[in-house]
C-alpha cells in the first residue's frame, strides 16, 4: 500500500496505457464490424440484382418467342393465301390452255390415246 | 410367268382420249371436263405448296422453341456470372478483413502480454531497489 501510494504514477499510466490498448482495439473490431456489414448488404444487393438479370432475360426471351411464333403464323398464312390465289390463278390458266392439261397429264404417265 | 401375264392384262395403261360432245369413247371410264382435271391438277399442285408450308411452320416454330430455350439459358449464365464475379470480390474483401483483423489480434495479445510482463519488471525492479536502499 506504501508502495502505491508513492508509485501510483506507474500503475495510473499502465491502467490508462491499458484502457488507450482496449479503446483502440474497439474501435478497430467496430470498423471491422461496419466494413463485414456493409459486405453482407452489397452481397443481398448482388443477389438482388442477378435475379433481376435473369427475370429481365427470361421475359425478354419469352416476347422473342411470342414474336416469332406469331411471326410464323403469319408467314405462313400468308404463303397459304398465296398458294390458294395461285391454285385459282392455274386452274383458270389450264383452261385457258387445254394443250397445258395433256402436258400435265403426261406427267402423271396418263397418255392420250391415239 | 402365267399370274403376271394375266395381271398385265387385266390391267390397262392409264390413258386419256380427247372427245367432243356426242362422240362415243373407245374405251369404258369416266369423262371429265377440263374444269374437273384443271381442279384436279391445280388442287395436286396446292396440296403439294401447303405441305411445304406447313413443313416450314414446324420449322420456324420448332426454331423459335430451340431459340427460347438458348435464350432462356444464355439469360441464366448471364445472372450467374455476374453473381459469381461479384461475390467473389465481395469475399475476397470479406476475406482481407477478416484477415486483417485475425492477424492483429495474436499481436495486440503479444502486446498486452509484453506490456504487462515489462510493467511487472519495472515495478519489480523498482521495489527490489528500493529495498535495498533501505
Amino acid at each position: 500500500m506504501i508502495w502505491l501510494k508513492e508509485n501510483w504514477e506507474w500503475l495510473l499510466g499502465a491502467i490508462s496505457t491499458l484502457g488507450l490498448s482496449v479503446l483502440f482495439a474497439r474501435a478497430k473490431q467496430a470498423k471491422a464490424n461496419k466494413k463485414l456489414e456493409e459486405l453482407e448488404e452489397k452481397e443481398d444487393e448482388v443477389i438482388e440484382t442477378a435475379g433481376n438479370i435473369k427475370a429481365d432475360g427470361i421475359e425478354k426471351a419469352g416476347k422473342k418467342h411470342s414474336e416469332s411464333v406469331k411471326k410464323a403464323h403469319e408467314d405462313a398464312g400468308k404463303k397459304m393465301n398465296d398458294a390458294k390465289k395461285e391454285k385459282e390463278d392455274r386452274e383458270k390458266e389450264l383452261l385457258d390452255n387445254p394443250d397445258d392439261i395433256d402436258d400435265e397429264l403426261s406427267q402423271f404417265g396418263i397418255t392420250e390415246k391415239k | 410367268m402365267i399370274l403376271f401375264y394375266l395381271l398385265s392384262s387385266a390391267l390397262a395403261e392409264p390413258q386419256f382420249e380427247k372427245l367432243k360432245a356426242g362422240e362415243q369413247a373407245s374405251f369404258d371410264g369416266r369423262l371429265l371436263n377440263d374444269e374437273a382435271i384443271a381442279t384436279m391438277i391445280s388442287q395436286c399442285e396446292f396440296d403439294v405448296s401447303e405441305c411445304e408450308i406447313k413443313n416450314d411452320l414446324e420449322c420456324s416454330i420448332k426454331i423459335a422453341d430451340k431459340q427460347y430455350e438458348l435464350d432462356v439459358l444464355q439469360a441464366k449464365y448471364d445472372s450467374l456470372d455476374y453473381k459469381h464475379t461479384n461475390l467473389m470480390e465481395i469475399k475476397e474483401e470479406e476475406l482481407k478483413v477478416l484477415r486483417a483483423q485475425s492477424k492483429p489480434q495474436r499481436a495486440m495479445w503479444a502486446f498486452f502480454g509484453g506490456f504487462a510482463i515489462g510493467t511487472g519488471a519495472s515495478v519489480a525492479t523498482v521495489y527490489a531497489l528500493n529495498k535495498t536502499m533501505e
